[in-house]
Order: structure tokens, then sequence, then C-alpha cells
């Protein structure tokens, strides 16, 4: 078997200064890759940060749409209760004021002649003067 | 050459300041060696020097997972041959696509390449051995080529002395064959 002995590798060549010229252009390739790795870890950087971010927002949805919801609800609360009361107020003053006689729409009764004749004083002067005379 | 001792170079590999230059070293002392383990399996000078950038790429992204746990040149070794593996399947699938053999197109190329000088006896000892499955052909060129001892290869490759004599034994069986048909 005159093939079969330890072999030489001299059928294969190749280029001269090859292993001087791969360790230069590895160290180039390197040197590109090693920046690559920076810009690159700043940029996950930032999407960690903004990933972190959605995440928290993503979260705290319920709660703060939960917030808004009270909010509003309070809100529209108070807005009802003011159109309320500012309704109330407005019919209160509208009774009141159809509840007090007018000097040009009401007719006075018998009653009124009386009270307005005799007067407070009048009236009070009257018992004490009965009371004496007794 | 810098030759550094293994201790010390992964000293330098767990320094972040110090991981390049030993790198460097690294490079310096063990891509000859790698090259040819490779160019042996892929055949074409391009490619060889494709795996072998790959290989030094790969170990230097896994520098700091590096315990020494195994020899520096076993653990670069392992990483080349893997590369090599995923190099020369990537390679099968491409040529399946055009219902080629890998083996075929790695011969033809072979006989152009520039950077192969075999005879046509070379030749066809390139194509007995490409009929070999990748194991048995990188276990055959470490013993063919490199005459290295078994022990050396069965730490290499993680396998028993025994299953690697059977292995070459078989290699050259088939070869033997191949080449009596061919000559």
């Amino acid at each position: 078997m005159p093939f079969i002995e330890p072999g030489d590798r001299t059928v294969f060549k190749m280029p001269e200064n090859y292993f001087k010229d791969f360790e230069a252009n590895l160290e180039k390739r390197l040197d590109a890759l090693e920046k690559e790795k920076v810009s690159s870890n700043g940029l996950l950087q930032v999407q960690t940060k903004a990933k972190k971010f959605k995440f928290s927002m993503e979260t705290h949805r319920p709660i703060l749409y939960m917030a808004a919801m009270f909010v509003l609800l309070l809100f529209s609360i108070s807005l009802i209760l003011n159109l309320s009361s500012d309704k109330t107020s407005s019919s209160l003053r509208l009774s009141a004021e159809s509840q007090t006689p007018s000097a040009t729409t009401s007719v006075p009764t018998a009653e009124d002649y009386l009270i307005n004749s005799i007067g407070a004083y009048g009236i009070t002067e009257y018992y004490v003067e009965s009371e004496y005379l007794k | 050459m810098e030759k550094i001792d293994e201790k010390e170079l992964i000293q330098m590999f767990s320094d972040e300041n110090q991981r390049r230059k030993a790198f460097s070293i690294l490079v310096k002392q063990y891509s000859e060696s790698l090259y040819w383990q490779i160019r042996k399996m892929v055949l074409s000078h391009d490619d060889a020097n494709d795996v072998l950038q790959n290989t030094f790429l790969k170990s230097w992204d896994n520098l700091s997972q590096f315990r020494g746990e195994s020899k520096i040149s076993t653990w670069l070794f392992r990483i080349a041959v893997n590369e090599t593996y995923t190099f020369l399947n990537k390679e099968r699938q491409r040529n399946q696509s055009n219902f080629t053999d890998l083996e075929d197109v790695m011969i033809q190329n072979l006989q152009s390449d520039p950077w192969f000088s075999g005879d046509e006896v070379a030749l066809k000892l390139q194509k007995a051995i490409m009929t070999l499955p990748d194991k048995q052909r990188l276990v055959f060129n470490m013993k063919y080529y490199d005459d290295m001892k078994y022990e050396d290869i069965s730490e290499a490759l993680g396998t028993s002395v025994g299953a690697l004599k059977a292995s070459y034994h078989y290699a050259v069986k088939k070869i033997e064959a191949f080449l009596s048909l061919e000559l």
C-alpha cells in the first residue's frame, strides 16, 4: 500500500504571508465587531429602557384607567350636583318669589288688612293695658 | 513567535484588559495548525480561510466562558471541527437544491484550484478520501497526514482509542477499494 503512508500536505498551497495577513484581518474584523457591539449595546440599553417603561405602563395601565375613571366619575358627580343645586336654588328662588305677595299683583285679604292696621306694637299695648285694667 | 504558558494565557483571558492581547497570542500560536485541519476537510483555501476566521471569532465570543477545564488547543480544535461540520452541512444543503453532490463539486473545484498542486494520483486520493463520512475523514486526515498518536486524537475528538483505530482501519479499507477501481 504505497500511498497509505504518513503523508505530507505539500499538495495544498496557500498565498504567501497568509498567516500574517490572516492575523491582521482578524484584528480588523474584531475591532469592527467590538465597535458594533458597543453601539448595539447602547441601542440595546435604550431599547431596554423603552421596554421597561412600556412594561411598567402595561402593568400599571389598569390602575391608571381606574384612576382616570375615578376622576371622571368625581367630576361628573360634582357637575351633576352643581347643576341640581343650581336648579333647586333657582326653583326655590322662583317659589319664594311666587309666595311673596307683590304690591302690584296680590289682592289684600281681610287678615292682611287687620294686621296692617293694628301693627305689632298696638296689639301688645292692647294686651298689657287690658291686664292692668283688671 | 511569542510563546506563553497555557496557565498564563488562561489568567490573561480572565483579565478584561489583557484579553485582547491574550487572544492575539492565541491566534499566532494556533492559526497554522487549525488551518491545516480545516483545509484538509474543506479542500479549498478560501473556504478554509472563512472557517478559520469563524473559528477564532467564535472562540473570542466564548473566551470569557473558558475555564481551563481542557487544553486551549483541544478547545480550539473542537470549535474548528464544529465550524467545519457546520460549513460542510450548509454546503450540502445548498447543493441538494441543485441536485448535485457536495463531494463531486469539491473535487471539481480542487481540479481548478490554483492552491492545489497535486498530480492525478493525489487528486484520486482526495476523491477516495471524499467518499468517507465527515468524522471518519477527519480521523483519517489526522492519522495519515499528521501522523498523530491515537491518544492525542482521542483527547482532541473525545472518542476512545479503540473506536479511532477501528475507524481508521475501515477508512483505509474503503480508500484502497476505491483506488483499486480507479487506478
